[in-house]
């Protein structure tokens, strides 16, 4: 569709020199009474606009934590990605996929009757605070993680923050609106490809409900570190999820498995990333 | 290299306006919007070498200052709504407060925002605040064309589930977001 609309970016652009001659005087052959009034607004404004205190603006910026800001940065170039170590589940006829992750998945009802103990015994940490504006991750519209706080059996939903660390408890729900099944795979700092959901065999992991379902268990994070990216893939089977996600990573990395899960309608991807202490 | 104070001078003249007025539209509260305006500077002194390397400085602005809005926006409702449950309690809950207002579709949709993840709310603010093209939407949050569309269609059918005014809206001012 053909648009001649000036947005207020391009106008804002305009207003403060950033246009090249060429673009500046196409925005001139473009505007109309709207652009014309939210350039006087502009105009308006910097009469209410105070002025600069550089000492209290350079004591703000110091107080800032090292990483604020840099993601807001524009996306980076997508880096070559390690080689792949063989996916880590068995064929359906072999072991369930389960006893080769190095995870640990425990069913919900056994968590939810030794929680209080397990959370204890395992000491799992809690993010402290708001997390900052500028995130690390993701919270996809179809797959959300969700990380246990202390003595909460509702786990928060996984937003924004500080790395998370060894021993961190994730869940998982995902959109189960018009869709019958899912595979949940990631991708790890070592580049190692695992499935969590199913368990075992090749079909996806049946779904039911509408909206948001938690889909089951919890994994506890073991010492890997760097990024990781999560993969819901509805409606596929667990040999073809794997397949598509392995393909995608070694012909782009992590950023490539991102865009892949974004610009696919039946996938959703968050990122995490992971420390060590 | 960090920036010198005639460096931050100058672009405290050039772009401080401008970023208040768009930080204003979407807090609706000129405080706000200053402290907006402040936080995205500091994140400018933060990360000078970062914002040095920007071909659009606004743009990397609009996208600091889009993020920390929303947020300031989520801390106000939760605080907001922390006050109506206290109030409630103290007069009843058939007691409304005199400042009490109709919410306009402006506030509807941010509400609609605050179980969105961030780079949707993005999308949404830039393409309904700022009134962006799917282009610019997606060079800003740094995503493809076809995921703004996806992200946005995604909430206009949250929405439509939620609250059929602010769809209504959005559609009528919007309609090539269903292209």
């Amino acid at each position: 569709m053909t648009d001649s609309r000036i947005s207020k970016l391009e106008l804002d652009r305009f207003a403060t020199g950033e246009l090249s001659e060429e673009e500046a005087a196409d925005v001139r052959a473009r505007l109309d009474d709207k652009a014309r009034e939210h350039l006087v607004a502009l105009e308006e404004a910097r009469a209410k606009v105070p002025a600069l205190d550089i000492v209290a603006l350079r004591a703000r910026a110091a107080r800032l934590p090292d990483d604020q800001g840099e993601h807001a940065a524009p996306p980076q170039q997508v880096a070559t990605p390690p080689a792949l170590r063989p996916s880590s589940l068995a064929p359906p006829s072999e072991e369930p996929a389960v006893a080769n992750r190095p995870w640990w998945v425990v069913p919900a009802t056994l968590l939810a009757m030794a929680a209080a103990v397990m959370l204890t015994v395992l000491g799992i940490r809690t993010i402290d605070g708001d997390p900052g504006p500028d995130t690390l991750y993701r919270t996809g519209d179809a797959l959300t993680l969700h990380q246990a706080a202390n003595g909460l059996l509702q786990p928060e939903p996984y937003r924004t923050g500080s790395p998370l660390l060894p021993g961190d408890v994730l869940g998982f729900r995902v959109n189960a609106t018009d869709r019958l099944g899912v595979v949940l795979l990631s991708v790890d700092g070592s580049g190692r490809v695992s499935v969590f959901y199913p368990a075992s065999g090749n079909a996806p992991l049946p779904l039911s409900g509408e909206g948001f379902v938690p889909i089951g268990g919890t994994v506890r994070l073991d010492a890997t570190a760097g990024r990781e990216v999560f993969v819901a893939r509805f409606d596929t089977d667990v040999s073809e999820s794997i397949e598509e996600v392995e393909r995608t990573f070694s012909a782009g990395g992590y950023d490539a498995l991102i865009r892949w899960a974004e610009e696919t309608s039946g996938a959703d991807a968050v990122e995490i990333t992971r420390a060590n202490p | 290299m960090e920036f010198t104070d005639e460096e931050v001078a100058d672009l405290y003249d050039r772009y401080a306006h401008v970023l208040f007025h768009r930080c204003r539209s979407i807090l609706r509260n000129e405080e706000d919007a200053w402290d907006a305006v402040q936080e995205t500077f500091a994140r400018v002194i933060k990360n000078a070498e970062t914002f040095r390397r920007q071909s659009s400085p606004l743009t990397w602005m609009y996208r600091i200052s889009t993020n920390y809005s929303l947020n300031q926006l989520r801390n106000r409702t939760s605080r907001a709504a922390t006050r109506r449950d206290k109030r409630a309690d103290i007069v009843g809950p058939e007691t409304t407060e005199s400042g009490d207002t109709f919410l306009g579709d402006h506030e509807r949709i941010l509400e609609l925002l605050e179980d969105a993840d961030e780079q949707t709310r993005a999308c949404v603010v830039h393409t309904y605040f700022d009134e962006c093209t799917r282009e610019e939407t997606a060079k800003l949050v740094g995503l493809s064309v076809p995921t703004v569309r996806k992200r946005l269609n995604a909430f206009l059918l949250r929405a439509r589930r939620q609250l059929g005014v602010a769809v209504a809206f959005l559609a009528a001012v919007l309609p090539w977001i269903r292209a």
